[in-house]
């Protein structure tokens, strides 16, 4: 705080002297916080450290031997456990706090090593034969059960990453994914599932306070999920992309009155961000009925100025209604 | 030149400074709310994420105007094409 400046307001009278002096206590009285450094750091560290593990394993895999690394990993997964397990404070259904500063980076080595683990054995030893669905479902339950029961976003969203890599397995022929056709209409509608599934479940959290915490990391993932695979949908499915789009023009409302009700500016933006993707291609398609040509391009380089400046008219004044209804509370 | 005016900034910087004394307890709602209504200004702050926005939003109008403008003038030669990206950089810039 800027100590001349509030002296100022101090001389025209709009704040007492003892307003004042609790500023200048406050001020001497605070350390320089390197809270949020010394926490990138540290996750930044833990990441370093996973991603250096891998590649000394890729490297060395011919000197060093399978066995010993998958010990070695294995160990030092297991100690990261066997900490967190002992220091944990148990499952509530509220937020709960980490015992110590080191809790949540040593949960995460642990979790980044489990996946190494299990990725290291079905790779080397085959350890889920051809059942891949088996070897994402296995971390993806270990996953959920240490983000809720220790309670950390970070597994939460390496879960939720998980859950939607064994979706895509689960219901995807593996020769389509030998031949790395992502377009299939499977892929495309486990998404759409997914994503709602995934908007739905946050809502039940926060409707029966189930760590009420967890529902934007949930929201977060399914409203991408959902609106990608909901794209994906309109350019992919051409013969019935007339039914498509009024589902495509639900969910955006509904998820536009929902970032209204809750002041989300990051709500509103994606939801009118993805909308415009859907109405520009849907312009497109009509302007392709029409018979095409030099008129058409012109009209739909005519649309896209135009609507562009509009939706910049919108945010702004969304901006203005979303501002308006802040507290300073 | 001054891009803005020195009122409103001083104003905003003193609002700014104010919320920071407020979150922290050394102020009351009252005297808060009192210098918020003191030092008014009219600068232009979007939310971040509404900024992201505007930027893309900005970025698509700027691009399907130059090609529009690309269109309409059939500029074909070197130099005519090399105004076009000037006037189109120009453009970047202001929006940067």
């Amino acid at each position: 705080m800027d100590i001349p400046a509030f002296e100022k307001l101090r001389d025209k009278q709009i704040i007492t002297d003892d307003d004042l002096e609790k500023i200048k206590a406050f001020k001497t009285s605070q350390p320089v916080s390197v809270h949020w450094d010394l926490r990138t750091i540290l996750y930044f560290g833990i990441f370093l450290f996973t991603t250096g593990t891998g590649i000394i394993v890729y490297k060395n895999i011919d000197t060093i031997g399978h066995d010993i690394i998958i010990a070695v990993i294995a160990l030092c997964c297991a100690g990261c456990f066997f900490y967190c397990i002992k220091k944990a404070k148990g499952y509530a259904n509220k937020k709960v706090q980490s015992p110590n500063v080191w809790f949540d980076y040593i949960l995460l080595a642990g979790c980044l090593l489990l996946l190494t683990l299990i990725g290291y054995l079905q790779f080397q030893y085959n350890a889920f034969g051809s059942r891949w669905g088996l070897a994402t479902f296995m971390p993806m339950v270990l996953l959920f059960i240490s983000a809720y029961y220790f309670d950390h976003l970070g597994v939460l969203s390496l879960a939720i990453v998980n859950l939607a890599a064994w979706t895509g397995i689960t219901v995807t022929p593996l020769q389509i994914l030998d031949e790395n056709d992502f377009s299939s209409e499977r892929i495309i509608l486990s998404g759409i599932v997914l994503g709602a599934g995934l908007v739905a479940f946050s809502l039940l959290t926060l409707k029966r306070n189930l760590k009420s915490h967890f529902a934007f990391t949930y929201k977060n993932f399914g409203t991408h999920i959902l609106f990608i695979a909901l794209l994906a949908a309109l350019f992919e499915f051409e013969d019935i992309y007339l039914i498509i789009f009024p589902v495509f023009a639900a969910v955006a409302f509904f998820f536009y009155k929902n970032a209204l009700k809750e002041n989300s500016f990051y709500f509103l933006v994606i939801t009118l961000l993805y909308s415009y993707i859907a109405v520009g291609y849907f312009v497109i398609r009509l302007l392709e009925i029409t018979g095409g040509g030099m008129g058409s391009v012109y009209l739909g380089l005519f649309y896209f100025i135009a609507s562009g400046i509009g939706l910049i008219r919108v945010l702004m004044h969304y901006n203005k209604i979303i501002k308006s209804n802040d507290s300073i509370q | 030149m001054t891009a803005y005016n020195n009122t409103d900034l001083y104003n905003k910087y003193v609002q700014e400074q104010a919320s920071e004394a407020f979150r922290n307890k050394c102020i009351d709602e009252a005297v808060y709310r009192n210098i918020l209504e003191k030092h008014p200004h009219t600068l232009y702050t979007p939310n971040y994420f509404i900024r992201i926005g505007l930027a893309l939003l900005t970025f698509v109008a700027i691009v399907f105007s130059l090609t529009l403008v690309w269109l309409i003038t059939g500029a074909s030669s070197d130099e005519a094409i090399m105004t076009l990206l000037l006037f189109f950089c120009d453009s970047l810039l202001c929006l940067a």
